[in-house]
């Protein structure tokens, strides 16, 4: 037994923060968080998370009350997820970049008591809800109303492991977000899966990858500090283009990400850089992940141990892992893995179950499965559905949409998708809510998305449409259309170009849009 | 200003498509909002063809800013 798992196997966790908390308890003078300007221990954090969760409760806050919250990736960030969770309540959080129209929707569609955000947001929030006449409290987590207080004893909540630990909104196919609820049961189950999981024998420095609206920020955040070890966000935006500079001088030990962040590091030569020999343990997902890029890195690396994972929000981040054991076949994508202990996996075509070795859907089963979508009938009737014995205990199963192979070692391998969901850069994205909010521009009649790789091997969206009125100058049109959609869609689900068709798009026999001739429309532009 | 800057810092500006009296000395992707990954590549794309060259691509992520596009850029067109 590891010296962590020494420490932490007398303990029980029930709920996401109890990962923190009872490693407050055991290692209280370790750094949970360095965000590049400033360190806090779990003592200091425990502390100011708690009288944050005091003034929360003093709101109103409680179990399943949604509280969304605002911030960049700083000490202040990981206070307020901590203190919403200590307060009962479940956090919705929210990301500052994306545009207001889509902060509105989420408001409106959450209804929280209360928002809590970084100082900087305050006015900004303040402004919008005050427009929108949306009957929200928002607390500056830094502000004089929070500092004054001076509670800070832990707060006694009255919970079950069946309440809401956050919810996290993803791209929906009608047109609008969906949101994702997790109980504390899901994650919990996952996260205590990853002890066994992991070797992890001392605290270790966890880069924080994601931003906080995509679930692995979960793993980074709470799995580093059920472990002792110190979260490292990765906060800057030149980051996200050099993302090597992260990596000098911050001795990253762990690192969860999407494979074209490595793909990134191999185009810049820094492999061999003596600041990513480091990193213990490289956990992909997100991405198909090349077995020539695996063995790259551990050629560089070879002390390094890498992973793949493969999950959705709605399975609480992770339903498949392995760990790679090299070496691996050349040119070849690697499997995706091995269900999590408590995980259930059918793959199922056309009613029935397939063989092995055969395309299905993944439907999945078991005790990470969310309990649904937030305040979306429609989607959960479509999505959670109860099927064979399960009907009797009224279990429900998760339809992912991911077709997936099992092979005869029981190794699942992805293979695409049955609609149009994609992942791009990790990002999941419904082309079909793309296109919908591109034909919300007045006088755009048709749309119509496709995912195409640049020169430079990144994948993009391109738009094809179909519009009235074009004026003589198109070029003028389109850098309008795309600075329109700019303002509705997150900077990740915003095409980088959009080709204007003088007649309507191209359709099949069944009259719905042939995406063969898109591509092909796509292909003859950007081959001009 | 020499003309080298000023041709950058007007190339970053249209393809960010950024305001015209953007009141910021130095243009960086730290402090530029629009100057995400996919804005990068876009602003790589042009200075290839404004300067008709090819910018290696392992230099591409450091030209991060508008003061490292001008060092990397000038290193290179030294050596053409």
């Amino acid at each position: 037994m590891t010296y962590i798992e020494n420490k932490i196997t007398a303990n029980k966790y029930n709920y996401l923060d109890d990962f923190f908390s009872v490693s407050e308890s055991l290692f209280s003078d370790n750094i949970a968080i360095d965000d590049g300007e400033n360190e806090i221990s779990y003592a200091s954090l425990d502390k100011e998370a708690n009288r944050l969760a005091n003034v929360l409760r003093a709101k109103g806050c409680q179990p399943n009350e949604r509280i969304c919250f605002m911030s960049s990736k700083k000490i202040v960030a990981y206070k307020s997820i901590l203190a919403i969770l200590k307060s009962g309540a479940c956090f919705v959080p929210l990301n500052s970049e994306d545009p207001a129209e889509r902060i509105l929707f989420l408001l409106k569609s959450i209804r929280p008591k209360v928002l809590v955000v970084e100082s900087v947001f305050f006015s900004k929030m303040h402004k919008l809800c005050r427009e929108n006449e949306l009957d929200i409290a928002i607390i500056d987590a830094d502000g004089a109303e929070v500092n004054s207080s001076l509670n800070t004893s832990p707060v006694i909540v009255d919970r079950t492991p069946e309440d809401l630990a956050y919810i996290i909104f993803t791209s929906g196919s009608t047109g609008v977000p969906k949101g994702v609820m997790v109980y504390h049961r899901n994650i919990v189950h996952f996260l205590n899966n990853c002890f066994s999981f992991f070797n992890i024998c001392e605290p270790l420095r966890f880069a924080h990858c994601s931003e906080y609206t995509f679930d692995p920020s979960i793993f980074d955040i709470f799995f580093c500090w059920a472990t002792g070890g110190t979260v490292v966000p990765m906060n800057k935006r030149s980051y996200r283009i050099n993302p090597f500079a992260f990596f000098e001088g911050n001795n990253i030990n762990v690192v969860f990400t999407v494979p074209s962040l490595i793909n990134s590091l191999k185009t810049s030569e820094v492999l061999a850089s003596e600041d990513l020999s480091s990193i213990r343990h490289l956990i992909y997902t997100g991405e198909a992940l090349s077995a020539d890029l695996v063995t790259e890195w551990a050629s560089y690396n070879p002390h390094c141990q890498q992973y793949n994972f493969y999950g959705t929000t709605e399975t609480a981040i992770i339903s498949h892992w392995h760990k790679i054991k090299l070496p691996i076949t050349s040119n070849s994508i690697v499997p995706i893995g091995f269900p999590v202990s408590g995980v259930s996996v059918k793959l199922i075509e056309e009613g029935g179950e397939v063989q092995d070795g055969e395309i299905g859907e993944s439907v999945v089963a078991g005790t990470q499965i969310s309990p649904g979508y937030w305040d979306n009938e429609a989607e959960n009737k479509l999505r959670f559905k109860c099927i064979g014995e399960d009907k009797l205990l009224g279990h429900k199963s998760y339809f992912t949409g991911d077709l997936l192979v099992k092979d005869k070692q029981g190794c699942f391998h992805y293979h695409g998708r049955k609609d149009r969901q994609v992942k791009v850069r990790g990002h999941r994205i419904e082309l079909l809510e793309v296109e919908k909010v591109i034909t919300s521009i007045p006088c755009i009649l048709e749309a119509a998305v496709h995912v195409v790789e640049n020169e430079f091997q990144i994948e993009q969206l391109i738009g094809v449409i179909y519009a009235e009125q074009i004026t003589e100058d198109d070029d003028l049109q389109v850098d309008n259309y795309l600075l329109l959609l700019k303002e509705k869609l997150p900077s990740y689900m915003c095409p980088a170009k959009v080709i204007c068709c003088k007649k309507p798009l191209p359709r099949n026999k069944n009259g719905k849009i042939d995406y063969h001739k898109i591509v092909e429309i796509i292909n003859g532009e950007t081959n001009e | 200003m020499n003309n080298l800057d000023v041709s950058i810092r007007e190339l970053i500006i249209e393809v960010l498509k950024l305001p015209a009296d953007i009141e910021v000395e130095h243009l960086n992707s730290d402090t530029i909002s629009e100057w995400d990954s996919m804005g990068h590549i876009q602003i790589i794309i042009k200075l290839e063809e404004m300067f008709l060259c090819e910018i290696p691509r392992n230099k591409v992520p450091l030209m991060a800013s508008d003061k490292k596009i001008i060092e990397e850029l000038t290193k290179l067109l030294t050596l053409r």
